[in-house]
């Protein structure tokens, strides 16, 4: 092989290489948080320190001890897929109006369902805690759950409005045609192929609600503590590893769901269009 | 449709297990902060005094902000009866009208406790423990630690180690610790901290400082190695020593160490078993266990310690006690002055 034909292909494969660079640097500046985290959480030591000398389970021990851990998780779960169902509800019949109206009143409506994003969180935690407290409602699960689904209702309205609005009125009309109900329209042909957006909405609801500390700070009580407020109480007192220990759970527990989502129903089926 | 059928079935089995009936209410609700704070707390106080009187306590775990403001959404049914708080919170508390007077004849063991304890936030308050801020430093760097708050900071500024303090944000350390004590011991009054603002600028200009906002982050600066000493609390210095971290040491220099109570207050329209948990919390033998359990020294002078823990313990008649209304309402003004000159 000539000397310029060798010359060419390394020319050729150079862009490639420092692509893939690129993004394994990426993934690696994007993950190597992760990585340190479940590292610290097998530390043996007393309090979070770097690098791990000594190794032991004593802190995942130690989170069936100090059980406010766990069962703060557990309600956050419980919290989480409840306001993503619940923004879901509403916020998909919202969604689908928006979407196919042509009224300056739909940008109104749109842009006032998307407000609770550009409100800070500690500012709305507070005014809700007020206002749902002042309906009767004080501290509970109910008041938890509301504020939670007012800042979900704009992730999930914002990814169904732009499937939908990427699907075209053909299939509805065609369905119509052949005689189809609404209800039958909206089962069989609208549901399937906002089905994406939905799944997206939802997985984007349930982040933001296992994430929240600003919001749920103000509702935290005997009955109603969030792993965000409960992490953040553990932490001003003590510095040790098992905050790792109940980070690496929660991530090991949205793998496990990821993985079974997997095999029901398929990821592929669930974030692309059918 | 099968998956999308199978999918809705599913969503429908989480609703099932998501609902499920809220826990009964108990007798009295108690606020705790977290880890080995609530622990100690159930184990000293809650456990004994729900076997004492066969009454139920819950525990809500979080912060003294969140407290006060759920209690003033809430003030004629409050979701919390006991809150054991921070000074600021619960000046903040007394100023929102949110809690009851001490009362000595519902608390008899308010008589073996001394007299400054019980005039906390103006009697609104009484102390159930106390710390003391300190200087906390690393013995294998720093052989000549200094005797005086004043000689700390001059041989901060001429570059002896670099020193960590608390910035701004930390609400519970910064503005009595730094700002209201080193005003003190230059001659400074609350109402005017230009001198503490002059020399802690001076110390961020010196390239000798570092600020930690957050109380973990000081004990990282010194274990890295970015900070040699710094300003910090007696039981939390301690509590990181005898956990690992045999290096760090701790002291008061003089004039004293700054102290800062954690206190217990009875809120308005709360049942009065709450007068009788927060007199069982003053009682000698809960006291003494609670001291065992997170290194403070309490209030109860019946109380005892074991050997070691008391020999780190500070006197209360020899820490030095901020007036913390004054520093209160004075806040805004020393928060804007610290934002416009420290800005960290």
């Amino acid at each position: 092989m000539s000397e310029t034909r060798v010359l060419r292909q390394v020319e050729r494969r150079i862009p490639q290489a420092l692509l893939l660079g690129y993004v394994l640097v990426f993934f690696v500046f994007l993950l190597a948080p992760i990585f340190f985290v479940v590292l610290v959480s097998f530390s043996d030591a007393a309090f979070i320190t770097f690098p791990v000398t000594d190794f032991s389970l004593r802190w995942y021990y130690r989170l069936l001890e100090y059980t406010p851990l766990l069962a703060s998780l557990w309600f956050s779960l419980k919290l989480a897929a409840a306001s993503a169902i619940l923004a879901a509800i509403l916020g998909v019949p919202a969604a689908l109006a928006l979407a196919r109206s042509t009224s300056r009143v739909a940008d109104v409506v749109s842009t006032f369902l998307l407000a609770p994003l550009s409100i800070p969180m500690i500012l709305l935690g507070v005014a809700l805690l007020y206002y749902l407290s002042a309906m009767g409602l004080g501290l509970s699960f109910i008041s938890l759950l509301i504020a939670h689904t007012v800042v979900s209702i704009p992730y999930v309205v914002r990814t169904v409005v732009a499937v939908y609005r990427s699907v075209g009125r053909d299939y509805e009309e065609s369905a119509a045609i052949l005689g189809a109900s609404n209800r039958q329209i909206f089962t069989y042909i609208t549901l399937p192929l906002i089905g994406s957006g939905i799944f997206s909405g939802m997985l984007f609801a349930i982040l933001i609600s296992l994430d929240n500390l600003s919001l749920s700070l103000f509702f935290g009580s005997a009955q109603t503590n969030t792993l965000p407020v409960v992490m953040l109480s553990y932490l001003q007192n003590q510095f040790d590893p098992a905050i790792a220990a109940i980070g690496s759970v929660q991530m090991a527990i949205a793998f496990v769901v990821l993985l079974m989502i997997e095999r029901t129903v398929g990821l592929e089926y669930m974030s692309s269009p059918s | 449709m099968y998956r999308l059928s199978r999918t809705i079935w599913g969503l429908a089995a989480c609703c099932g297990v998501l609902v499920s009936g809220p826990a009964p209410a108990a007798d009295l609700t108690v606020t705790a902060f977290g880890g080995v704070w609530e622990k100690s707390l159930r184990t000293c106080y809650i456990e004994p005094f729900q076997k004492q009187t066969g009454k139920t306590v819950d525990v809500v775990l979080g912060t003294p902000a969140q407290w006060v403001n759920q209690i003033a959404a809430n003030p004629q049914k409050p979701p919390i009866d006991v809150i054991l708080n921070l000074v600021d919170g619960a000046e903040d508390a007394k100023a929102r009208g949110l809690v009851d007077k001490i009362d000595p004849a519902r608390i008899p063991n308010l008589a073996d406790v001394p007299a400054p304890f019980k005039q906390v936030v103006e009697g609104y308050a009484v102390a159930m423990h106390f710390g003391a801020a300190g200087l906390a430093y690393n013995e294998a760097k720093i052989k000549n630690p200094p005797k005086t708050w004043v000689e700390f900071i001059d041989r901060t500024l001429k570059g002896e180690w670099q020193a960590a303090l608390p910035g701004i944000n930390v609400a519970s350390t910064a503005p009595a610790a730094l700002i209201w004590n080193f005003n003190d011991v230059l001659g400074g009054k609350p109402a005017d901290i230009t001198p503490a603002i002059a020399k802690v600028k001076a110390l961020r200009d010196s390239g000798n400082v570092v600020f930690w906002n957050d109380v973990n982050q000081f004990l990282t600066q010194l274990q890295s190695g970015e900070a040699d000493i710094g300003i910090y609390w007696d039981g939390r210095a301690w509590a990181a020593r005898d956990g690992g971290f045999k290096t760090l040491n701790f002291y008061y220099p003089a004039p004293g160490g700054v102290v800062n109570p954690i206190v217990a207050q009875k809120v308005k329209n709360a049942p009065d078993l709450a007068w009788e948990f927060m007199n069982f919390v003053l009682s000698p033998g809960p006291q003494s266990c609670w001291a065992a359990a997170i290194q403070y020294p309490v209030v109860n002078a019946r109380a005892t310690y074991n050997p070691d823990q008391k020999a780190r313990m500070p006197e209360w008649q020899s820490v030095r006690w901020p007036p913390f209304a004054e520093i209160l309402a004075n806040m805004p003004r020393w928060v804007e002055m610290w934002n416009k000159e420290i800005g960290r």
